[in-house]
């Protein structure tokens, strides 16, 4: 879906107050030999309308993290403090089948007691500005996998919440479709600016689509790397991802997660 | 066209062989016409005795679509209450599970003795046999939501109620219709058992007087209406499912 190139404003981010505080979080499972422990003491910051990534192999606790952060999951230790509310885009898109695509995103503003028509004018406006109208009718089962995120990401901003919480939301895409995704993303947000904080296991998807990226180690998580990538998103995502500050930094990347 | 040949020619031809032999059987002498009589009597019977079958097959039909109305009204609202509240479920579950147990053959009679020969018995039977499938589909269907969309909802904000409104009441709707289906079949079965037990009507009252009086033509007709009228009504629940749950069939996810 074209959308206009996005603009970064600088990142004088130092500045901003924080969105998102998390002071020594902990957290253990219990489990049948004992505790697991997913995370171990792990502290940052997002700040206002920044967009910060986690990433960490599979099971370093990146997503039990997040569902801590919204309140999902009750914390062992430490603590997180949101200002504002926060809203988390699960790694399925959990679209309710019996609903079109318009409805589903729709299900959000009515969730908070909009009226139907009032709800669905709100994700029409939105279907527009994101180039996904076209698609509105259409039932779950008859959209792509692409197309079900973005509808499920559209879903996601209708709730009005100021912290965006994105939990692997290309996880379960083919890299072509998650590389035009990971585009379409950036230009919406820029529409649509929050604070987001994005998990995944793709160190590629949060350079690009971060401002800051953290690097998380095996379980226990903890952060073991902090890269800030300056890299021009002015530039199409082909030229970005090849050129030598983003190797740089994937290198520095997979350093910290060796 | 071809299509229509190659999934109903089978079928039929292998019908229209069977009636063929029957009516040879009987019309030969095979048999006598009182314990098998040939097809075409069974049709002359139907026809010559549409207005006393037909009468009768309405008051079946009444009872059948009421009783099942009962069933459905009770069990959908027996299985919400039991699914809303864990402690109701404790308590009254077993006891939903114990209603099947006890035969209704075995009721049946004591209800006649309470209410008479009139349509009470006959639906309280008939909402017997249909009230445990209901009830217990649609249960399953209120408690196989996934639970990452429970998840999901609360995150956007949703209350109990909403969840309930929004997410576990249409996705047990297919597991409602699943129960929906087999209770209607059976339905028909419970009427035509409740009037055999004590009516003044009903097709069962006509196979009950039909049997004694040894007209076994008018019997067979009587059972082919109600044949018939257990196929309808189940055609008719499965064509009210396909238009209110259209996402529970053929769904197919596009990569």
């Amino acid at each position: 879906m074209p959308l206009k190139a996005p603009e970064r404003e600088s990142r004088a981010t130092i500045s901003r107050p924080a969105a998102v505080a998390v002071r020594a979080l902990s957290k253990t499972f219990p489990g049948r030999d004992g505790a697991v422990e997913a995370l171990d003491r792990v502290s940052f910051e997002a700040k206002a309308g920044e967009a910060l990534g986690l990433v960490g192999p599979s099971g370093c606790g990146k997503s039990t993290l997040l569902e801590v952060i919204a309140g999902l999951e009750p914390a062992t230790g430490g603590e997180v403090t949101v200002r504002g509310k926060c809203v988390l885009m699960p790694q399925r898109d959990l679209l309710l089948p019996w609903r079109t695509a318009l409805d589903n995103a729709a299900l959000a503003p009515q969730l908070q007691g909009a009226s139907r028509t009032a709800a669905r004018r709100r994700a029409n406006a939105l279907f527009e500005r994101f180039g996904i109208a076209d698609f509105a009718r259409a039932r779950p089962s008859e959209l792509s996998g692409g197309m079900r995120q973005r509808v499920a990401f559209a879903r996601t901003l209708l709730a009005d919440r100021p912290v965006l919480l994105l939990d692997e939301p290309f996880a379960s895409l083919d890299s072509i479709t998650r590389a035009e995704l990971q585009e379409w993303l950036l230009a919406a947000l820029v529409q649509e600016p929050r604070t987001t904080v994005l998990v995944t296991h793709d160190i590629e998807e949060a350079l690009f689509l971060c401002d800051r990226v953290l690097v998380m180690s095996r379980r226990p998580g903890t952060i073991a790397a902090e890269l800030e990538p300056a890299l021009d998103r002015t530039a199409p995502r082909t030229e970005v991802v090849t050129s030598a500050e983003f190797s740089r930094l994937r290198l520095r990347a997979l350093e910290a997660l060796a | 066209m071809r299509r229509v040949i190659h999934d109903w020619g089978p079928p039929l031809a292998l019908l229209a062989l069977v009636l063929a032999a029957w009516e040879a059987a009987a019309r030969l002498g095979w048999v006598e016409d009182y314990l098998l009589p040939a097809p075409t009597e069974v049709a002359r019977a139907l026809v010559e005795d549409r207005d006393v079958l037909f009468a009768d097959a309405w008051v079946t039909a009444q009872e059948v679509l009421l009783g099942f109305g009962l069933a459905l009204a009770a069990g959908v609202g027996v299985a919400v209450l039991l699914h809303l509240s864990p402690m109701l479920r404790r308590a009254l579950y077993p006891i939903v599970v114990a209603s099947q147990a006890v035969p209704v053959i075995v009721i049946a009679p004591i209800l006649v003795i309470w209410f008479g020969f009139g349509m009470g018995p006959k639906l309280m039977v008939i909402a017997l046999i249909c009230f445990f499938p209901i009830t217990v589909n649609t249960l399953d269907g209120l408690r196989a939501v996934d639970r990452d969309q429970i998840r999901m909802l609360r995150t956007l904000g949703a209350g109990r109620w909403d969840t309930f409104r929004r997410l576990e009441l249409p996705s047990a709707l297919p597991y409602l219709f699943s129960g929906a289906k087999i209770a209607v079949a059976v339905a028909v079965i419970g009427a035509v058992f409740g009037e055999l037990v004590g009516s003044d009507a009903g097709l069962g009252h006509v196979i009950q007087v039909g049997t004694a009086q040894l007209l076994t033509a008018r019997v067979f007709a009587a059972v082919l209406l109600l044949a018939a009228m257990a196929i309808a009504l189940f055609a008719l629940v499965a064509a009210i499912e396909r238009r209110a749950v259209p996402w529970a069939h053929g769904e197919r996810t596009r990569g």
